[in-house]
């Protein structure tokens, strides 16, 4: 700032020289340009020392600052951020079986704990303006929108500011876009409007995409990914994960298979940059007593759950505790992966070699034979994990749901089972009354299972979003 | 006719000084000259001098390329005269005084004879003004029975031609100058020599005043510029800050009041609001160069509006009254466009003093005096007290729980004038003391002025008595700091110098450098607390606001302006001016509670271990200023002044605040390492800086054509590159036009003698850029990233996408009227009727989720989509009633309407309730006024089950807001009086203001109100009382409304009283002094208002300035100020 202030200070005293000197009437603006100053010069301010100037991050190091702000991004993104913004994560396991809301005994009827009951018992009217379902409803949504605009804004200043740095880190910010957009897309509604800013310039309002386009749009990213992500494997695995993932959404199930079939059964990406109170907010506030703010992990949830805690499946690391006063009677357990090492601390896997195999397992089963079932047998003897005896076939009828128990079970609050719930919906075919949670609501307060089967955009969107106008359909 | 055109068109006049021997026959000196090919007028000159004659010619009459070459000794001067004026087409005639004039030979132009003119006399004459003997040109002289008018050359010269003989009248008028009537008799072909010296006489027209190309006499301008005579104000009033200086002051001008308490800043607007998230500030000049002038920070202001942020301090006041001449305020754009892309508001143009030639003269000024409250104004507080199901006794349930009955039940009401008691109030008497001195004077080469001041003021905030008690009981003995007891100061220092030179006959600089320095306590505010208003046998012991007592706020403020100017005239007809201002101001506030200041009484830990808020701005501003000037007079009657320039303003401010916990013992400052290391880990310490910039570089050209010293015509362009929109961004264009046409100088005028009468037309254009960060994509770094090792590093995320369409405010403004002196200026009358229309007005509008918005509305960026149009009349009425030696009274009223429509809104953020700058109670409307007052109406209510209750389900409410009215005055007006009593010994002045038809919210009365929600239970207050609280409860089913506290207010204030005396002249020349005087000044003595609140101009919403909402804060104070003034 000073030297430009020297520098402004210099273009003016030669000016001044020079309108002096030859009495120029209108000499100032002529001897700037004489001077090679332009007013231009003059106005083309700089602050290198705040911190909310873009131009102070325009450097090698700032680029890193902007990657690095992608990479929390994605964290908040998936996990959740302050307070009682749920993240991707948080989200997705209430809406599906995973988790019950966990705050029944309040008598406080707003916030987030009736937020949270709204998205578990399936009561989501997409019209609806009252807070809480605005609340709980934007909350991962604007959470993955961020990331998107942090990946733009990340790879442009790698690219602009770093071009010396490795070119793995603009992979994986394709690829953590790519993610965050495969997230929109399980999580939410048909018709996500995919607005955009421009590196360094304007920004563009998008109208809706569908549920499909929006899977698209993530597999040109992932490819993205895999041609700048040469040398890290860890970052194109990450991609190739999430290629299958979104392949699977668009009921490609073969591509899906060969997407993944580069990925080692022991690759894991954990979203493990938690800091405390802003990472996966399952332990920040009662660390020793549920397995999350936001939601129990349940059992047979609404008549047709799965049996996450009675299975006493290993895979599903459970420590029971004692009930917590506020819901007597109510078995209270903490996940322990998520605790491990320290509170709030623990790993989130957002992509591993595990689902690569289901993934390879799903298009196995999708072409008959067993091959599916090998897999799914070789990924259990494999694992090293204590119990897990080998599947047999249980026919036909089964198969289907064996596979997707195999993945709600070992992808266990990753935020893949309400996707998979809607693909048995949308790709094979079930009644939404035998894949979702139905009936007598099984969290903590009366009332039922509502319908909705996919979490509506926020409403708030389409308020202030004059070129969208909402969900297109709310259908699985 | 011809000879008359021919002379006007000369604009270069030599001429030898008046006074000069004359008389005799001229002609017949003996002269001896030796030249060789040198220029007619150089050979001209030499006669002069040789002969010691006065010589009279304009260069369009004597060629300026023509040479001679002569060699004579002891030849007459006619002869000589006659060689050199061989071939030029020129003759000399000689008046009766022996003055030889230069004209053309009309009748023979072959002809060098020595006798051109036979059809009448001829009178030629110079014009000077008395006493300074500098020329006057466009004086019209003229013999009203023969039709003759001429006017004076630039040079003053003037010349009567084909005069018949007789007995004549000649008048010399000029607006400004005494008249003068010479009666000359003539007879046959005389040249008659006639001088005059005028003298001054003032008259509001011709005073100087700014415009953007330089000083100007008012009745050149088509604006209305209002000057305020500072230094006249400040020697008879008390004025403790610059803002105060402006209250009542011009019409149009309004002073939006922060709260009462010390140090608070008041807001500046000028002819309405315009913008909607933009400043609405006017620009301000110190002699010239942009000052700082914004408000300070108020920390902590995370929480939202805090009554303590009323007390805001304001770089403007700063500075001290004292130290100014005058003030000028350019009104909106039609004056103000070549200020350019921050003019839109207005523009304040403060002259400081400055040193007269002379013997030094120093000043010296002594105040004492202080403030209180009439106690009775107070209002009598209520509140409902009880028992709580689940919680601690005797300790009143919140509003939810009132509406969720399980809480309890409330069994006490007490009703209770806290602020009537003297050991529950928490107000108490201030002081002020003050003085200043300055000493000025030089030589005529070099003046100066050196002035300096102390003011010392104690706010009217107090710790109650009863809670001193208790916290000494507590501490165990007395253990209270003062600053905690009475938390409201300032101490206020300045100094300033000021030099101008006259350096030479072409060139002159002045040079100014102001340094002022404060320090500021403020709050808590003395009604703030009022809401959990305590007894006097401490029944609540308990309350929430006992953690404010230990709250150290504090601002400490460093502002200096140095400034310099050079003006060259290297010719007569071109000035040229270079100038250099810097502006750095540097404000420290913050909010402090010491480690284990509080305890007990703290209710969270983390104040008990103490806690510091707070942060700095620092704002550093550059002017640099080119201008040239080109007077032209192209003929007697029309001239040009052209005026070209350029001017570039940079602004840095930077916000670094933060918050500490965890204080060490003593520790009163922040101590974190690293700056600025951002955020920790643990969420409790941080810091931040935030900082912008605000360029402007712009050149103009302003071009103005005189006709006759009655007509002027001017127009003017300005473009501008700011930061706001960046290098690659538009480039604004401002143009204007102006005409003033002095009317009563006019032949047709028929009431000269008696009056002066103006028309005037001004349009402008002027602008407010967007800040820099509006348009630019913005960040913040953040520290939770945690890397692969568990270590917590740097981050950034977006914080703003920009807007890289953004353009600047424009506004656009017309203004006309006229202006009327009778009996020169006994009387003057001046009227103005302006409209501004603002185009692309900025408002904030919420950006979609996908693209980073909220969930709530609250992430924005700017965008043009408002329109907004002021409109409003402004009279001004002076009147010197009665002017004698013994008794004299002046008075001046002035009136300003005042109408603000918001005209257009982009339809998508219609619905958008947080357009309202996310206050319900102030709304962003089309067709309605900016920031209005709206609210649910409240259609009925009924004690329906008789139980003389009404609660909140016995009212109907209606579905949706209503325009309940503006929320600044529609008018005001205000009358300041002057009176002097025995020749001036004693002197009395008193001011009055009136505003009328403002809406209010009395969110004081709503709050108290709340309380009075939980007596409903116990059926205090009327029906209606009743209701409005009711209807307030915010966790009302239905929704709530503020409906019963927004009131129409009209308020006439007594502003001002001062008594002064001057010493008699005796006791003058015991003392040995120049002047002195004693006065007793007094500041608001009374209010007649029918508002329900204590003041209805107290604000607690002084940070924006744009409405005003009673929120308990300070009411204005009432001050006596006992004055000694010395002059030596």
């Amino acid at each position: 700032m000073k030297a430009k202030l020297i520098e402004s200070v210099g273009c003016l005293q030669r000016s001044l020289r020079l309108c002096i000197r030859n009495v120029a009437l209108f000499g100032s603006i002529a001897a700037l340009n004489l001077t090679g100053c332009s007013p231009s010069d003059l106005i083309d301010t700089d602050v290198p020392s705040g911190t909310n100037d873009p131009r102070a991050y325009n450097t090698a190091e700032g680029a890193l600052l902007r990657y690095r702000g992608l990479i929390s991004s994605f964290r908040q993104g998936v996990s959740g951020g302050t307070g009682s913004q749920l993240g991707f994560i948080p989200t997705s396991s209430l809406i599906s079986d995973e988790l019950i809301a966990s705050q029944a005994n309040s008598i406080n009827t707003s916030g987030s704990d009736a937020s949270n009951i709204a998205v578990d018992s399936r009561n989501l009217d997409p019209e609806s303006r009252e807070g809480a379902i605005v609340q709980v409803t934007a909350g991962a949504w604007i959470a993955l929108h961020k990331v998107r605009l942090a990946a733009i804004d990340a790879i442009g200043a790698l690219h602009s500011y770093a071009p010396q740095s490795p070119p793995d880190r603009i992979g994986h910010a394709f690829a953590l876009w790519g993610m965050s957009e495969v997230m929109l897309a399980e999580l939410y509604c048909s018709g996500i409007p995919l607005s955009r800013i421009e590196f360094g310039g304007g920004a563009y309002i998008a109208s809706g995409s569908t549920t499909e386009e929006v899977y698209s749009s993530a597999l040109k990213l992932f490819d993205s990914a895999l041609v700048y992500a040469t040398d890290s494997l860890a970052y194109r695995h990450l991609a190739m994960v999430g290629k299958g993932w979104a392949l699977l959404g668009l009921n490609r199930y073969a591509e899906a298979a060969a997407a993944v079939a580069e990925v080692p059964v022991e690759f894991v990406y954990n979203n493990s940059h938690v800091s405390e109170g802003s990472g996966l907010n399952f332990t920040y506030y009662q660390p020793d007593r549920l397995v999350s703010i936001s939601g129990i992990v349940s059992d047979r949830e609404g008549i047709l759950g799965l049996p996450y805690i009675s299975a006493a499946d290993p895979r599903i690391d459970l420590i029971q505790l004692p009930s917590d006063a506020s819901l007597p009677g109510v078995p209270a357990f903490m996940v322990r992966k998520f605790v491990q090492p320290a509170p709030g601390a623990g790993p989130v896997t957002v992509a591993s070699g595990i689902e690569a195999r289901l993934i390879r397992a799903e298009y196995e089963l999708s072409q008959g034979g067993s091959a599916w079932l090998n897999t799914l047998n070789d990924l259990r003897s494999s694992a090293g994990i204590a119990g897990l005896d080998p599947l047999t076939d249980p026919g036909v009828e089964s198969r289907v749901d064996t596979l997707f128990k195999e993945r709600a079970f070992w992808l266990f609050l990753t935020g893949r089972r309400h996707g998979d719930m809607r693909r048995l919906v949308r790709q094979y075919g079930k009644p939404i009354g035998n894949v979702f949670p139905r009936g007598p609501y099984t969290g903590h307060r009366s009332g039922a299972y509502g319908t909705a089967v996919v979490l509506p955009a926020p409403i708030t969107e389409r308020d202030v979003n004059t070129s969208y106008s909402g969900c297109f359909h709310t259908n699985a | 006719m011809s000879h008359i055109t021919k002379v006007l068109f000369a604009i270069l006049l030599v001429t030898s000084p008046i006074g000069a021997q004359t008389g005799g026959d001229v002609n017949s000196r003996l002269i001896t000259l030796n030249m060789k090919n040198v220029p007619v007028r150089d050979a001209l000159d030499s006669v002069r001098r040789k002969a010691n004659v006065k010589l009279l010619y304009g260069d369009r009459v004597v060629p300026e390329n023509h040479k001679v070459s002569l060699k004579v000794k002891d030849a007459r001067v006619q002869d000589v005269l006659n060689t050199i004026l061989k071939r030029t087409g020129a003759v000399s005639r000689v008046s009766r005084d022996g003055q030889i004039t230069i004209v053309r030979d009309t009748l023979n132009r072959s002809s060098s004879g020595n006798n051109p003119v036979t059809d009448g006399a001829v009178i030629i004459g110079r014009i000077i003004e008395a006493g300074q003997k500098s020329p006057i040109p466009q004086v019209v002289i003229s013999i009203e029975l023969l039709r003759i008018s001429v006017q004076s050359d630039s040079r003053g010269v003037f010349m009567l031609n084909k005069i018949p003989a007789g007995t004549h009248r000649i008048t010399v008028r000029m607006l400004g100058y005494q008249t003068q009537v010479s009666t000359v008799e003539v007879s046959g072909a005389d040249t008659i020599g006639l001088d005059f010296a005028l003298v001054p006489v003032a008259n509001h027209l011709t005073e100087v005043v700014t415009t953007g190309s330089g000083d100007r006499q008012r009745y050149e301008v088509g604006n209305s510029i209002s000057t305020i005579k500072a230094d006249s104000v400040v020697q008879n009033s008390f004025v403790p800050t610059l803002a105060d200086l402006l209250v009542n002051r011009a019409p149009g001008l309004q002073v939006v009041h922060g709260s009462g308490a010390v140090g608070s800043a008041k807001r500046i607007r000028i002819r309405g609001i315009q913008s909607i998230i933009g400043s609405n500030d006017p620009i301000v000049l110190i002699d010239g160069f942009r000052m700082n002038s914004g408000v300070g920070e108020c920390r902590p202001a995370y929480s939202g509006i805090d009554v303590s942020c009323a007390d805001r301090t304001s770089r403007l006041d700063d500075l001290d009254p004292d130290m100014i001449e005058s003030i000028d305020i350019l009104k909106g754009p039609a004056a103000s466009t070549l200020y350019g892309s921050d003019a839109a508001n207005g523009v304040i143009v403060i002259r400081t003093k400055r040193g007269q030639a002379g013997p030094a003269r120093m000043n010296v000024r002594a105040d004492n005096g202080f403030s209180n409250y009439p106690s009775q104004n107070f209002p009598v507080l209520t509140r409902a007290l009880g028992s709580a199901a689940h919680a601690a006794d005797f300790l009143p349930c919140g509003l939810l729980q009132l509406v969720e009955p399980r809480c309890g039940f409330q069994d006490t009401v007490i009703q209770f004038g806290m602020f009537r008691d003297k050991n529950t109030a928490s107000i108490a008497k201030g002081r002020n003391t003050g003085i200043s001195m300055d000493i000025s004077g030089g030589y005529p080469t070099l003046q100066y002025f050196i002035a300096g001041s102390f003011d010392d003021r104690l706010g009217n905030s107090k710790m109650p008595k009863v809670n001193q008690n208790i916290i000494e009981k507590a501490k165990g003995g007395n253990t209270l700091a003062s600053n905690l007891i009475r938390p409201n100061a300032e101490k206020r220092s300045n100094a300033s110098i000021r030099l101008n030179s006259q350096a030479s006959s072409i060139a002159d600089f002045a040079f100014g450098a102001n340094i002022m320095a404060r320090k500021q306590r403020r709050g808590p505010n003395g009604m703030s607390d009022a809401f959990s208003f305590r007894t006097p046998d401490d029944t609540i012991t308990l309350s929430e606001g006992w953690t404010d007592f230990f709250k150290e706020r504090s601002e400490n403020i460093l502002h200096s302006a140095v400034n310099g100017t050079v003006n060259m005239r290297p010719f007569s007809i071109l000035m040229l001016k270079a100038s250099y201002g810097f502006d750095f101001s540097s404000a420290d506030d913050k909010e402090l509670t010491r480690r284990d200041a509080c305890t007990p009484f703290c209710q969270y830990q983390y104040v008990a271990e103490g806690e510091v808020f707070g942060g700095r701005i620092t704002e550093t501003s550059h002017t640099f200023d080119l201008g040239s000037t080109v007077n032209i007079p192209i003929t007697t009657n029309l001239s040009s002044r052209t005026a070209f320039g350029a001017q570039y303003v940079r602004t840095n401010q930077s916000d670094l605040n933060g918050y500490q916990v965890n204080l060490a013992y003593g520790q009163t400052e922040f101590r974190l390492p690293n700056l600025p290391s951002v955020y920790s880990p643990i969420r409790a310490n941080f810091i931040d800086m935030r900082t912008d910039v605000k360029a402007v570089f712009g050149a103009y050209i302003d071009q103005n054509f005189t006709f006759g010293n009655r007509l002027f015509i001017g127009g003017a362009i300005r473009q501008d590159a700011t930061s706001g929109l960046g290098p690659q961004g538009v480039k604004p264009v401002y143009p204007k036009f102006s005409v003033s046409w002095l009317l009563s100088e006019e032949s047709f005028f028929p009431w000269k003698d008696l009056a002066s009468f103006r028309l005037r037309f001004a349009y402008g254009h002027a602008g407010v850029q967007p800040q820099m960060t509006e348009r630019l994509r913005t960040y913040r770094i953040w520290n939770d990233f945690i890397n692969s090792s568990g270590v917590y590093e740097s981050n950034v995320y977006i914080e703003g996408i920009g807007n890289q369409r953004i353009r600047p405010e424009r506004t656009v403004e017309s203004e006309y009227g006229f202006e009327v002196g009778i009996l020169n200026d006994r009387f003057i009358l001046d009227v103005t009727r302006f409209r501004k229309n603002t185009r692309d007005a900025l408002a904030s509008r919420p950006i979609p989720l996908s693209l980073g918005g909220s969930t709530y509305g609250t992430v924005r960026r700017a965008e043009n989509i408002g329109d907004v149009r002021n409109t409003g009349t402004e009279i001004t009425l002076g009147a010197k009633v009665v002017d004698m030696s013994l008794l004299s009274w002046h008075s001046n009223i002035s009136y300003a309407s005042r109408k603000n429509v918001l005209l257009r809104l982009d339809e998508s953020i219609l619905g958008d309730v947080f357009a309202t700058n996310g206050i319900m109670d102030s709304r962003i409307v089309p067709g309605y006024p900016l920031f209005g007052r709206w609210a649910r109406p409240i259609l009925g209510f009924a004690d329906e089950n008789g139980d003389g209750i009404v609660s909140h389900k016995e009212i109907v409410l209606g579905d949706s807001m209503v325009f309940m009215g503006p929320s600044q005055p529609r008018f005001d007006m205000s009358i300041n009086n002057g009176f002097g009593l025995l020749n001036g010994r004693f002197r009395v002045d008193a001011s009055l203001q009136y505003q009328h038809s403002m809406i209010q919210y009395n969110e004081f009365l709503g709050k108290n109100s709340q309380a009075l929600a939980y007596s409903q239970i116990l059926g205090a207050g009327t029906l209606m009382q009743q209701a409005f609280s009711a209807a307030s409860v915010q966790t009302r089913p239905g929704g709530s409304t503020h409906y019963g506290f927004m009131e129409k207010v009209n308020v006439l204030r007594f502003n001002n009283l001062s008594f002064t005396a001057v010493f008699p002249q005796e006791l003058i020349r015991a003392m040995r002094l120049r002047g002195g005087s004693v006065g007793l000044l007094a500041t608001n003595l009374g209010m007649w208002t029918s508002y329900s609140g204590v003041d209805p101009e107290t604000n607690t919403r002084a940070a924006d300035g744009n409405e005003i909402v009673d929120g308990g804060g300070l009411p204005q104070p009432r001050t006596w100020t006992l004055r000694l003034s010395l002059n030596f």
